[in-house]
Formats: structure tokens, sequence, C-alpha cells
């Protein structure tokens, strides 16, 4: 079952002779509760693609499906609460609000929807993420492996069916990505998610499903998912 | 979705803001007129909480009709009609949180019907891969009751016979830990212990094979060290894992084993000398019955690696594997701890 | 959400706050502005109209007369009445010198609506107590204290009566020429005789009832007021008859709206809205655009435009309760302080100005208003740029929108002043709200100083005065009075004693004609097709097509305002026509050939206005007198007068109530005492010695206190002094609202600066690691400073040349006391000072905001 469909998307930026294709023609559909990973070299349009997936962009071509939605059919108000409620975001910088503190980053999303906590899951995830003692804590109190937890932890809050995850280890070195990196796919699988991660890191890439790699925008190859026989 | 809000508290401003203007502009206003500005005041106010009674009411009922249409419709299995998830109203959320609920109970139903497939399939190769020992046995069997042998022969289809009883008895093992492992009715007994115990012992199961092959096995791990695991079943899978490394490892290589505690998870990497992995076949390893073509003639099921990933799954930790054909392979295993 | 929305708030507002002080000062000045502007205002109008109400003796909102005691009694229960006071006049006192002291029967109520109410002693109770002003009691003979005992006569219902008083208490008197004497009730029942109600028979007041109200509402007031008189049997309009019973507005209190008062309002709110928004959109502007990373971050993590909006407005909220208070308590003290200096340029027309501003709700109410409204007009823009980014794009947002990036001519090198340069065109709006808001300062100032540098002093003292010293009746110095009657005139023994003064020379004394000459008039070939009513004397009078008015006298004919005139003040009087030669003139007038014609001059110039020119030389004005014709003098010259030709100074109050717009004639002093019966010397005129000036106005001064109290006087210093002030005005409220606009140019500047250094800090710090010093930088950012002073300056200093020609020129023609004298100085010295300004705030700017080594600064940047 695909969570995400991507059909024949395009995405231009600028116009005339300095128009960057910076995705020219993608297809490919991401299966539910399974952990996509996205690579490719710098430019190829990973982030492009994500931001498309995520609604954050709206394509020039093609459609993006998710959960059965099509996002071009969505108003611009209709695509925030999109991602607010579906999607989840972890970006490179984790972009965390430093005058929030780790308890208030994470609830963040859920306050802009006028939710009230799950208490028992905010414990679950601040547990797993390792930031039990650090709640009350600012974000610059923390290491950037801690702040990252508290931007997974803000990711899943919602308890969104997908998370979107931009180079989220992008500015750590091998020790911190692999931490990070794990948890992501530890919870993802944990709360049944289905995790995309655009990484340019193979010994990452790995922890996947499938991998996706592009180039110029479009899709070189794609590794065979997990389990099939040969 | 969203009943069609009527302005009602819209209404309720007008009188406030006039009441406001009236009590500035006290001075400026005629006497005679004031009991019909009251009056009119005062209806507009009634009118105002009327309609926002009932409002709310409608908004109310509104939202547990939509809610009670909502799950209607999915128990029938049908898509819900008024289905708009990413509005910003209270139904809208209701209704997500209710799909979210029925994915998940359709997601379990598919997990349950996986398992059983899996089952299944685990069965068709265990019937598979018994076939040929349990054949040779046969074979063997009828050779020695049919047909008189000289000692030396005998002995040596009765060596042959064990051997093929030893695979065997390997591969039985083998599946129930799988089996085990697959239809999740084993339990992991986590504790808090030393993590140089485990490896240790995973080295000594090892070590005749390597004493054959002459390799030397190192090991760089702080014996304080104490992470959570489950002994047993942990050093089973770093055997698997060294037992494929000493496989692959030419006479006289090197296996080097290092532990570094990190934040949340313990890394220990597995390195060998060995022939190394192509990258294109970095997931297919882990994979059940996969082996290498290049390595067919080395014994074994290919079910080594399958198990230590599914051993270190379970414990909410990972695999990893990083190769340079020819100069080595590094198995890295990541504890959460 | 909203917890959160809050804590959001509070912890971002702490963390920037370098940039949320700019923006309170931003939104204090506003307040500030707004605040003196309402204060300033309502403090001018709320003087006036207590100087206006004291010469008026009634803070009444209306009065209403002639009523019986049922018909007083019936208004007391009338709906719109809020109190109303209860005043039975009597008569004046006829035992009074020089002071007019009315009788009066008054209720407390009553007392304190006219400004009666003892502030030493108690209200009258017994029969022979009273009450009355210290002005009064002197005149009287006695000492303003309690218990002091006063002999009153008076005239009632044709019969004199003199009674013996006891004060009871008494006030400061508010006015110089009446004063109420205040009986209590106990009066009026102890001589039932003076308080019989015969008004309807012989239109007597003693007996009537008068009230000054006070209204619960003034809307409608004069329709309310003509219904009572009406529902009572009154007419409210017909003076002539019996039941005559008016209800008058005092419009003192009540003032009419004044169109153009509003239109001149209402266009400086305008551009103080427009101050404002510069300041404030600018503020909120740039913080916005700082922020707008943290904009998108929320968009993406799900925020809604909504919710973006209400977070930025909620922090405009905060920064608007942070700024308000401070800027309505310092707008407050500035209005307050400056009130004084505003009110004394009035201080000329009114004599006894009362200052008088209070902390009132209303003002602060309007100005929070204003200010309030001013943030929301500015805050638009940039909440809706907020809202409204893609959330992906302004998550990588750079200002410069690379779409949009034009192909420039690429120079062989790039200067320092070049990138400068190219730096000012990377937000296009800003940079010109910041060159108009500096460029304004320049601009408005520098018109102020040509306005005030084109107040020609000598040109107004010419007008005013044309000796040094000029001794007059001190009602005479008011536009309100003037010089009216006979009572008015000075004394023999006060012009014997000024006279007397060393140094003294050309003293001369002016006769003139008073209400009480109205049995002395002139025909002369003048058509008077319209007649009416005079406002200001109640004669009846007649007007010429052109709008000349001439009150009449008994026989039906003009009064004119005649003057007796020695040799020396003819001389010094403007002779345009006819015989110039002033001696000979003076013979033939001494001669009984004829007069010496005034007629009045175009506001400041010394051409005679056609208007009023309505004889020729040779025409002949035949003199009556109790309708019997005298003489007859042909017109022998024709001179243009001035304001002391006329009275003094600016004042015409004196003959405008006697003889009104027509005909100033001038005759010398022997022949004006052949035709009045009491002629009377309204005017001494001298000049003294230089080195007696001083002294002169010291004797004089100290002369009112002690021997004279009526008099007044004014001096060619005192003239320049008063011609002073209102260049000094000018100085004040134009330099007040230039500073202000400077303030913000550079605020603007300021914050524009630091928005830049932060924003750029990536582009400095690669600049710098490939070799640029920070003393280059710091270069760069001051000659962008320069650069935007020099937009300004240069900008600012055409278009001051360009206003000052055109408009400032064609106001400044049209009013007689400016003479046009075009400068830039004010210009030239405010691009100085702005480009000092600008030369300095980047550097220290620079300091303080970039900090830190170059591989921080690069750090800092990329997060």
């Amino acid at each position: 079952m695909d969570i995400i469909t991507v059909h024949h998307l395009k995405k231009y930026f600028g116009t005339g002779c300095s128009q960057v294709k910076a995705i020219d023609g993608v297809s490919l559909s991401v299966e539910k509760g399974k952990f996509t990973a996205i690579t490719g070299a710098s430019g190829s349009g990973k982030t492009t693609l994500l931001h498309l997936m995520g609604g954050l962009h709206k394509p020039d071509g093609g459609t993006v499906v998710v959960d059965g939605t099509d996002l071009a059919k969505l108003t611009e108000e209709q695509l925030t609460i999109f991602r607010r409620r579906k999607v989840g975001f972890v970006f490179q910088d984790n972009n965390l609000i430093p005058e929030l503190t780790v308890r208030e980053n994470i609830l963040f999303p859920l306050a802009l929807d006028d939710c009230l906590p799950d208490k028992f899951f905010f414990r679950e995830v601040a547990a797993i993420m390792g930031l039990k003692d650090k709640l009350n804590n600012f974000p610059h109190m923390l290491s950037g492996g801690g702040q990252q937890c508290t931007a997974i932890a803000r990711a899943l809050i919602t308890k969104p069916a997908i998370i979107l995850a931009d180079e989220p280890t992008g500015s750590f070195d091998i020790k911190t990505s692999q931490n990070v990196a794990g948890l992501l796919k530890m919870t993802a699988e944990r709360f049944r998610q289905t995790l995309v991660m655009i990484t340019h890191n193979l010994e990452l890439a790995q922890l996947a499903d499938h991998v996706v790699c592009l180039q110029d925008g479009r899709i070189q190859n794609r590794s065979l998912p997990k389990g099939t026989k040969l | 979705m969203k009943p069609e809000s009527f302005p009602s508290k819209r209404l309720l401003f007008a009188p406030g803001l006039l009441l406001l203007l009236l009590s500035l502009l006290w001075k400026y206003i005629p006497f005679n007129i004031m009991p019909v500005i009251l009056s009119a005041l005062g209806a507009f106010a009634l009118l105002a909480a009327v309609l926002w009674g009932r409002e709310q009411q409608r908004q109310q009922s509104g939202l547990a009709n939509s809610i009670c249409e909502t799950m209607d419709a999915l128990m029938d299995g049908r898509e819900p009609e008024n289905y708009h998830p990413y509005e910003d109203s209270q139904a809208s959320k209701v209704q997500l949180k209710l799909m979210q609920f029925h994915d998940k109970l359709q997601e379990d139903g598919r997990q349950n019907r996986q398992d059983k497939q899996a089952i299944q399939e685990l069965v068709s190769d265990i019937s598979h891969q018994v076939k040929t020992p349990i054949a040779n046995i046969q074979m063997f069997t009828n050779i020695l009751q049919q047909h008189q042998l000289t000692d030396d022969k005998r002995k040596e289809f009765l060596t042959t016979m064990a051997s093929q009883i030893n695979k065997l008895d390997f591969l039985m093992q083998s599946l129930i830990k799988m089996s085990r492992l697959e239809t999740g009715t084993f339990t992991l007994h986590m504790e808090t212990g030393s993590l140089y115990n485990t490896i240790a012992q995973a080295v000594s199961g090892i070590c005749p094979k390597a004493d054959q092959k002459d390799i030397q096995i190192e090991v760089e791990c702080d014996s304080r060290l104490a992470v959570r695991h489950d002994p047993k079943w942990t050093s089973e899978a770093l055997g698997n894992i060294l037992d494929n490394g000493v496989k692959y490892t030419p006479k006289g290589g090197k296996i080097h084993i290092t532990v570094r505690p990190w934040q949340f998870y313990t890394r220990i990497d597995i390195a060998d000398t060995g022939t190394g992995i192509a990258p294109e076949h970095y997931n297919d390893i882990f994979k059940r019955f996969y082996r290498a073509q290049e390595t067919a003639g080395e014994e074994g099921v290919g079910l080594g690696l399958y198990l230590a990933r599914c051993i270190i799954t379970l414990q909410k930790g990972y695999i990893s594997v990083r190769s340079q054909a020819g100069k080595g392979t590094v198995f890295s295993v990541f504890l959460l701890n | 959400m909203k917890e959160m929305l809050k804590t959001l708030t509070r912890r971002t507002f702490a963390a920037n706050r370098g940039q949320n002080f700019i923006a309170v000062l931003a939104i204090a000045l506003t307040a500030t502005l707004f605040t003196s502007v309402t204060t300033i205002g309502a403090g001018t109008m709320q003087s006036l109209s207590l100087t206006m109400q004291m010469l008026k003796l009634s803070r009444g909102d209306a009065e209403l007369h002639n009523m019986s005691l049922e018909q007083f009694e019936a208004l007391k229960k009338e709906d719109f009445v809020k109190n109303a006071g209860m005043r039975m006049p009597v008569a004046f006192l006829s035992n009074t010198i020089r002071h007019n002291v009315e009788l009066d029967v008054m209720d407390e109520t009553e007392a304190e609506l006219v400004f009666a109410s003892p502030t030493h002693g108690r209200f009258p109770q017994a029969a022979n107590e009273v009450v009355t002003s210290d002005r009064a009691l002197r005149d009287l003979g006695a000492e303003p204290e309690t218990g002091a005992e006063i002999t009153i006569a008076f005239t009632a219902h044709g019969k004199e009566y003199v009674l013996p008083m006891v004060v009871s208490g008494w006030y400061e008197s508010v006015s110089d020429q009446v004063s109420y004497l205040v009986a209590g009730t106990a009066f009026r029942d102890a001589n039932p005789d003076i308080f019989r109600n015969t008004y309807k028979q012989d239109k007597e007041l003693a007996g009537v009832y008068f009230s000054d109200i006070t209204v619960t509402n003034t809307l409608h007031l004069q329709e309310k007021l003509d219904k009572f008189s009406r529902s009572q049997g009154g007419s409210p309009d017909d003076m002539q008859a019996p039941n005559y019973l008016p209800g008058i507005i005092n419009q003192a209190k009540n003032p009419a709206p004044d169109g153009t008062t509003l239109a001149a309002g209402s266009m400086f709110l305008l551009l103080f809205v427009f101050c404002g928004y510069l300041l404030i959109y600018n503020v909120f502007d740039i913080a916005v655009m700082q922020d707008i990373r943290r904009y998108g971050l929320y968009r993406t993590i799900g925020m809604s435009r909504r919710q973006v909006k209400e977070l930025i407005n909620r922090q405009a909220l905060w920064l608007t309760c942070m700024g308000l208070p401070i800027g309505l308590l310092a707008g407050f003290l500035v209005g307050r302080s400056s009130m004084p200096v505003i009110m004394s340029s009035l201080d000329t027309e009114y004599n006894h100005i009362a200052v008088q501003i209070s902390p009132s709700f209303s003002i602060f109410a309007t100005a929070a208003f204003l200010t309030a409204f001013t943030v929301f007009l500015s805050t638009r823009k940039p909440v809706r740029t907020a809202a409204g980014i893609p959330p992906a794009q302004a998550f990588r947002y750079v200002e410069t929108s690379l779409l949009k990036a034009k192909k420039k001519r690429s120079r062989e090198t790039a200067t320092i002043p070049q990138m400068a340069l190219s730096n000012l065109g990377r937000n296009k709006r800003r940079s010109a709200f910041i060159i108009i808001s500096l460029m304004l300062c320049v601009v408005l100032l520098n018109c102020v100083g040509t306005a005030a540098n084109s107040v020609d002093i000598e040109k107004q003292v010419a007008q005013m005065i044309r000796t040094d010293f000029a001794i007059l009746n001190a009602g005479s110095m008011s536009n309100q009075q003037g010089f009216t009657s006979r009572d008015m005139a000075l004394s023999e023994q006060t012009i014997a004693d000024i006279s007397s003064q060393k140094g003294v020379i050309n003293g001369t004394a002016v006769y003139k004609n008073t209400l009480e000459d109205t049995n002395v008039t002139y025909d002369f070939d003048v058509e008077l097709p319209i007649s009416s009513n005079s406002p200001y004397s109640g004669l009846l009078t007649g007007v010429t097509e052109n709008g000349v008015v001439f009150n009449l006298g008994d026989d039906g004919k003009p009064i004119c305002n005649v003057y007796g005139m020695e040799e020396a003040s003819i001389e010094r009087m403007n002779i345009l026509e006819g015989e110039k030669d002033p001696h000979i003139l003076y013979g033939q007038m001494c001669n009984g050939e004829g007069v010496l014609l005034g007629v009045k001059g175009k506001m400041g110039t010394k051409a005679m206005n056609p208007v009023f020119d309505l004889l020729e030389t040779g025409d002949r004005i035949a003199v009556y007198k109790n309708g019997q014709q005298i003489k007859e003098f042909s017109v022998l010259a024709k001179a243009v007068t001035n304001g002391d030709d006329e009275e003094v100074g600016y004042t015409v109050g004196g003959p405008v109530r006697v003889g009104g717009d027509g005909l100033f004639l001038y005759l010398p002093t022997e022949i004006y005492k052949e035709i009045y019966d009491e002629p009377v010397i309204y005017k001494y005129s001298f000049d003294i010695e230089e080195s007696q000036r001083k002294n002169m106005s010291v004797f004089l001064d100290n002369y009112m206190e002690t021997k004279d109290m009526s008099i007044n006087y004014l001096s060619a210093d005192s003239a320049r002094a008063v011609a002073q002030t209102s260049r000094n005005i000018i100085h004040f409220v134009g330099g007040a609202i230039g500073l202000i606009f400077g303030f913000a140019g550079i605020l603007n500047l300021v914050n524009m600066l630091i928005t830049s250094i932060l924003a750029r800090r990536h582009e400095f710090a690669t600049m710098q690691s490939i070799g640029m010093t920070q003393k280059q930088l710091a270069q760069m950012m001051t000659l962008e400073g320069l650069w935007y002073a020099l937009g300004a300056a240069s900008l600012g200093i055409a278009l001051s040349l360009l206003l000052d020609l055109t408009l400032v020129r064609s106001i400044i023609d049209k009013r007689w006391n400016f003479t046009f004298h075009l400068t830039l100085a004010p210009a030239i010295i405010t691009s100085i000072i702005l480009l000092a300004f600008a030369a300095l705030v980047p550097s220290l700017v620079l300091r303080q905001f970039h900090k830190g080594s170059i591989v921080e600064q690069l750090h800092v940047s990329e997060f």
C-alpha cells in the first residue's frame, strides 16, 4: 500500500535561460510504514522533492498524492493543516525555536492545532529521545544531537503518518549521525510511520527499505525493496 | 462539514460597541431617544444570545453527527463521504484521528496476515532445506542396509552420514531460532550486564574455527561497560557475524572487535580482512538464505546474518555494514543503551 | 494555542530587546507627537474658552433672561437643565468711580457660575451682607477684607436707594471692567419694593429672574431653550415684546464649530499620522524581514497565516502597550511645558489669559486612539508580507529576490563608495522611506525657517505704535472692550504725572468721542442702504453695499470715530492726498476749514484700502449736534491710518463700538472741544530720550500698580516683543515638528543600518575573510549612511527652495506682517547635522553589532 504517490512531478525555478529544472519528471511511490531514503549529489533536487511531498512547494507539473489526497487540490490554508496533522518535518539544521523550552518546542505543533498533548505518548517520545531530564532546558543548552532529537520529537508528537527528514544528520559527525538516524528509523518503525529521509551518506541509506537515487532531477535507479527474492 | 456559521458573535459586538459609544458620547445624546436605543440594544443582545445558543447546539450536534457518520462509513468499509481531513475545524480533527485509528486496525490485520504468510514461507523453506540432508541420509542408510561393505567403506559412509545429521541438527537449531524470532514466540531477557562477557562468549564459540584458519581475533572493549541487552541472544548474533567473518577471511587474516559507547547506542564494530561485499549487496546479505555467488564454495545455509539482524532489531538496535572489496568488511552493531 | 502564542510572544520579545527598544521608541515617539499636539490643542481651546468665559462672566452653558418666579421654577424642573442658578439683577451702582459694579441677588449656584463665589469669607446670609470683588471694593473705597463696611447707591423702579452694607466675603476680580455685587435672598425678602416684577409694563429689570444654566447635553440646545421660552408664554426672539424671554447660548463655552479650524486640524493630524507611519512602518517592516526565516519555520511546522498574523499583531500590541504610556506621559509633559509659550502669543489679543490645562481623559484617549490607529495602519503591510510568504521560500529567504536581479553594467573595479551605493538599492521602498523622512525634516525646518525669517518685526511695530510710548485706559488694550465711555478717559493727574517724568518729549494727548457722544453726528455723501444692529454696542447701524459699517447716533446719522489731536500727532500721520504739509494743514483745520480724513490701510501697507476709501478731498461733511447742523467741513487731506491712529496696537475695540468702520475724522483739539460736550482724553503718546527708556517702563509699571490702576500702556519695545513672539511661535512649533521628523528619520536610519548589518553578517564576514579590514567595512557602512543623508539633503534643499519660492511665498505674501526673505540656512544646517549623524551612526552600530572573530561571524550567519 502506497502512502505517497508521485507522478511525473516537475518543479522548475526561474525562467528563461536561467531556468533550473529542480525536479524533472519524477515518479515514485512510497510504501506505507517503510523507510525510504533519497540520495543524490547536492543540487540533484532531493530537498525540492521532499518539499513537494510535504506541500511546501506547488509543483509545476505532475501530481503528489498523499494518503489519497492530491496536494494540488488543497488551498494554502488546507496545506498548512495538512502539514500540521499529516507530516512531521525534520531538517538539517534543527530549526528549533530558541525562545521556547524543549518541552514547549516539542508541543508547539499540537498547540498550533489547539490540541491537548497525549501525555503518555509525550513521555514515551521524550524517554526514547533521551530528553527526559532536559525538558525544561532551552535548545541552546543542548548538544547538536540533543537538539536534533528535540526536532524529531517535535515531528513525532502529532503522530503524523509521514516523517519527512531532510538530511537530519547532515551537520553532524558520523557518531551523532548514526545515533540520530537510528533513532529516526527506530521510532518510525515503532509508531508505524512512513519515513522519507534525504541523506548523502550511503552507510545511513542502508538502514532504509528503499533507496531512491536522484540525479539532475531524475531518478537514477531504485533498489528493490527488502524481502524480494532474487 | 462545518455547519455554516452565523455571525452571532459579531452580532454581540454591535450592542457592545454601541454601548461604548453611548457612554463616550453621553453628553451629546438627546435623552428622549434613549429608551429606543436601550430597547434596541436589549433586543440585539437577546437575539445574539439566542442565536449564539442555537449555533452552539448546532455545532455540537454537527460534530457528533459527523463523527457518527464517519464511523458508520468505516465500519462498512466505505470511504467516508464528507472526509475533510485538512480543515481547521473540530470535526475535521476528530475525523482525522478516527481515520488514523482505522488505519491502525487495518495495519494490525495486515500484519497478522503477513505473519501467517511468513510462517507458511518458513515451513516451505524448512522443508526445502531439510530435504537434501534427509535425502542423503536416506541414501546412505539404503546403501548401508542393502550393500555389504567393507568396514572402511562403512566407516566412511557413517562419517558422511554423521556430518549430514550434524548439518540437519544445525539447520534445525537455526530454524527453530528463526521461527521463534519470526513469529515472536520467544522473549528477550533484557538485563543490564557486561557487554565484555557477551562478546567473550561469542568469541569463545568461534575460536576453534578461527584457530583452524589461523585467524587472529582481537577484542577492544572496556570490561566495565554495561549495556542493557539479552546476553544469550546477543552473543548468538555476534557469534553469527563472527562466524561469517571467519568464513570469508582467508588464512592468516585478522578480526578486530571494537566497542565504543555512544550517546544513545553502543557501537560494536566487527572488522575482518576478508573478501569484502559489493555495495549493491549491502541489503541482500541480511536476507534469508542469501548466499553470495562467489562464496558458493563455502558451507553454510545463509541464515547467520539474517538471524543476527533479527536479534539486534528486536533489541531496538540495528546493524550496518561497510566494505571495501578485497580489503575487508566492517559490521557495525548498534545496541540501544 | 493562546497559551503557547503568549509564551512565544513573551520570550521572543525578551530576546529581541534591541529591535523592540527601537519599536517602542518609535511608538512612544508617535504617541508623544499625538499627545503633545492634542494637549496643546485642547489646552489652547480650554484656555481660550475659559478666558472668554471670564470676560463674559459666565461659565454656564446658556443663560435665560426676564423670567418670573414661576417661570424660573419651571426652568429648574426642565429635563435638559442640570443646574440652574438664580440671579435677580437690580442695577449698576451709581457711587462707583471707574469700575462697573452690578448689584444682584444670587444663589450660590449662580455665584459659582458667574465667577462671583467668595474665595475669602462666606456667602451673604443676612439682608445687609454682600460679596463682591477686590476691585469693586477698592473702587468703593474699602479694602478687600471680610467685615468691611460699604455704602451702595443705585436706582431701581425710578427710586434712588443708598444702603449701608457689610462685606461677608470677597473674590479676586476676573474682569477689569465689571464686577458683581452679590446679595443673598435675605436682601430680596427685606426689600420687596425693589423686587416688584414690572417688566411687562416698563421693562424694569429689577424684579425679574435671570438664570445661568448648565445642561445635561448641549445638542440642539438653542431649540430646547426656545421651546422652553415658548412653553412659558415667552417670546424668545422679539426684543421689543413685553414677554421677551430669551435663552442665549454661552458662545464662550459652547463655540459654534469652525470649518477652517477643523480642516487645518485634520491636515495637521494627517501629517502626524504620516510621520508616525513612516516611523513605525519601517521599524515593523525591518523587524518582520529579520524574522522572516522564523515565520517560514512556523509555517512549515503548520502555523497558518492567521496564526502568524495573530503572532505579529500580538507583538505589536505588546509594543504598543509599552510605548504608549511612555509616549502619553512624555507628550503630556511636552505639551504642558510648551503651553505657556503658545499662550503668550495669544496674550496680545486677550488681556488676562488663563492658562488651563489638565490631564483629561479625552486628551489621552484621543492620542492613544490615534497612536493605536497609526500602529495598526503601519503594521498591515509587514504583517501581510510575513503571513503571505510561502514557507519553503521564507525558509531560505534572502532579502533581494534573485529572480528580479537585473543585469547591471559591471565596472572594471568595485570601489567601496560604489559598493555602498549599490547597497542602497537593495530595498527601494525602505530606502525611499528613510530618505523621505529625513528629507521632510530638512524641508519642514527650512519652510519654518523661511517663514520665521520673513516675520517683519519693524513693520509690525510701525503698525502698532508711532511713538515710543502710548498710555491708555486698560480697556482700550483689549479687543473685547475698547475705549467706549468717558469713564475710561485718562485723568489730568495721570497725564501730568507722566509728562513730568525725565526725558519725555513730544507728549501729545488725543481726544476721542465715546458712546456717550451719540448726539454729535455727521452727514456726508455715502449711501447706507442696509441697516442692522451693531453686535458690539447695540446701536443701530447703516451699512454700505461693500459692508462698511457706520454706527448711527440719536438722529440716525453716523457718529463716526472723531479724534482731537495736536499738531505733533497730525505730523506723525501718513498723509497721502490733499494738503500734505502737516503744519499748513493744521493751520487750515484750526481755521475751521475742514478735517483730515483717515482711511484704513490695507493691513500693513501704506496704501489705502479702497473699500474704506469713500470720500474724495474736497467733499463736504456736515456736523450735526442734537439734530441741528452746527458746522460744515471739507475734506482737506486724506491719510492712511494704522493701529496707533485708530486705537493702539492691534486693538480696534473702541472704534468698532463707537463709530464702526466708518469715517475716521481727525480734528485739532480746539475744534474738537468746540463740538463735543465733555471732551475726554483717551490716549497720551510720547517719545522718550533713549537713556530714559528703561526707567520709563519701570515707572509706568509701578504707576499702574499703585497710582492709577485703570491705565495700561504700549511701548515700541513691548510691540517689538509681541512681534518677536510670533516669530518665536513659528520657530517653536515648526522646529518641534521638524525635530520630530528628523528624529524619526534618524531612528529609521539607525534601525536600517542595524538590520542591514545583522542581515549581512555573513557577507561582511566573507568580505573580511578575503581581506577587507574592519576599518574598510566601517568605511563602507559610513558611506552607505552618508549616501542616505546626501540623498535626503540634496532632495531636501532642492525641495525647500521650490516650496519656499512657491507655497511658502504665496502664504507669506498674503500676510501683511511678513516680508518674504528666502533663506536656505536651516536646510543647510539640518543637512549638515544629518550628514554628521549619518556618518557617525554606522560605525557605532557596527561596533555594537558586528563583534567577534570572522569565523564566529561566519558561523553565526550559517545558523
